[in-house]
């Protein structure tokens, strides 16, 4: 194997959990990567070496995440996070140290807009860094820091909500 | 609390600047409003992340990996094209009829016996790339209408596909093992039979250990003489399987 498509392998693992952040449902995440690793190998001119491929094959199953959600008019409710956003006022202590589980951030992740989900999954559960981001998502540093601000507060309210 | 949530999550970020930073920083040690609302926006990025963190510790599908192979294999075959075109080799890189005969041969018998008794016999007589070279057992139609590429599950596993010069589907596959036999399948008007079948390396051999799902040379050989067009991707498959792969002209 040339090392593009070794670091391609490597690169699985975290491919799959993006995926999955972006799909929830387990096939419809795997299906996604191997759509996106497909793409990957037809257009890997347009990658340049000593840029990240991790940030590149992330914009790419993003793409076809977003091709794909077009097609099937999915969500088509969601909620209203700014909305929800404002009402996180209250000490969160206790509902937080109990009920930030796995499933409730699953869920809660879920229900989110694209937008604010898609935020979230690079920065929080990938680490990416705000301009990196923004790069993947392809808007300025300004768009990605308020769409993931509002994404957060979402999620405090709606695991909170939960719990309550 | 002198500050906005936006602050307090660039904080716990690591990205606001480094003047703010140390003022929140210093604030936490006297404002517990402060503590509770970094502390929530902390604790949501660990739960984050942690709720996601199993995926990488799962087993990685077949099908992901043979993913990035295939891209490999389906290069060599655009490769081989080209280089055809350009040097005008066609019949040269043909690949011997009477070679893949043998190999056909070999191949039923070896079918035969993981099949189960189910009879899969040396068909048409005309033992050229174009003919049915063999029949085809049942369980291994069902196997080329709806498995997906590195799907290991049934004793055929199909590998990748493409469109013939008559417009048919075909798709490379591997059935049974000791030694696996891998080949050519196409469906005509009638339904899939065997174009071409070689026997894979065996699997205690280094080559087999070392490239284990590879289609063996004498067959990419046969889909680069076979080959209209470049091999399927994941969506153009998606449409064949839908269609039942019936031929398009």
């Amino acid at each position: 194997m040339d090392p593009f498509e070794t670091d391609l392998i490597d690169l699985l693992p975290r491919l799959r959990r993006f995926a999955r952040s972006l799909a929830r449902n387990v096939d419809d995440a795997d299906d996604l990567v191997q759509l996106g690793i497909e793409r990957a190998l037809r257009s890997r001119d347009q990658w340049r070496p000593g840029t990240r491929l991790d940030a590149w094959m992330f914009a790419i199953v993003r793409n076809i995440w977003i091709d794909e959600g077009r097609r099937r008019a999915r969500h088509a409710k969601v909620l209203a996070p700014a909305e929800e956003g404002q009402t996180v006022g209250v000490d969160p202590r206790p509902a937080m140290e109990a009920r930030m589980t796995t499933r409730a951030i699953e869920g809660a992740m879920g229900r989110l807009p694209d937008e604010q989900r898609e935020a979230v999954a690079l920065v929080l559960i990938e680490g990416l860094s705000y301009r990196e981001a923004a790069d993947v998502l392809n808007v300025p540093v300004g768009t990605l820091t308020s769409r993931l601000g509002r994404g957060r507060l979402a999620l405090i309210t709606l695991i909170e909500g939960e719990a309550a | 609390m002198n500050f906005d949530e936006a602050e307090l999550m660039a904080f716990v970020d690591g990205e606001l600047d480094a003047e703010t930073a140390s003022w929140i920083a210093t604030s936490l040690a006297t404002d517990s409003a402060l503590r509770v609302a970094v502390e929530r926006h902390r604790r949501l990025r660990v739960a984050a992340r942690s709720a996601f963190g199993d995926v990488l510790a799962e087993p990685m599908p077949d099908a992901l990996i043979a993913a990035v192979r295939r891209g490999r294999t389906t290069a060599r075959v655009v490769d081989f094209a080209a280089a055809r075109a350009a040097k005008g080799e066609a019949q040269a890189r043909r690949p011997s009829p009477a070679r893949l005969w043998q190999a056909g041969a070999i191949a039923a018998a070896l079918v035969i016996g993981v099949a189960g008794g189910r009879v899969l016999m040396p068909g048409s007589s005309t033992n050229t790339p174009q003919a049915g070279l063999l029949a085809i057992a049942p369980g291994m139609a069902e196997a080329l209408n709806v498995e997906r590429p590195g799907a290991r599950d049934g004793v055929t596993r199909t590998g990748f596909s493409f469109r013939d010069h008559q417009g048919e589907y075909c798709r490379t596959f591997q059935t049974g093992r000791d030694p696996p036999i891998s080949g050519i399948a196409c469906r005509d008007a009638k339904g899939w039979s065997v174009r071409v079948a070689a026997q894979s390396a065996s699997p205690g051999s280094q080559t087999f250990r070392m490239a284990a799902s590879d289609t063996p040379p004498a067959v990419l050989a046969a889909v680069d003489a076979m080959i209209e067009g470049p091999a399927l991707d994941a969506e153009a498959e998606a449409i064949a399987r839908a269609d039942h792969w019936r031929p398009r002209r």
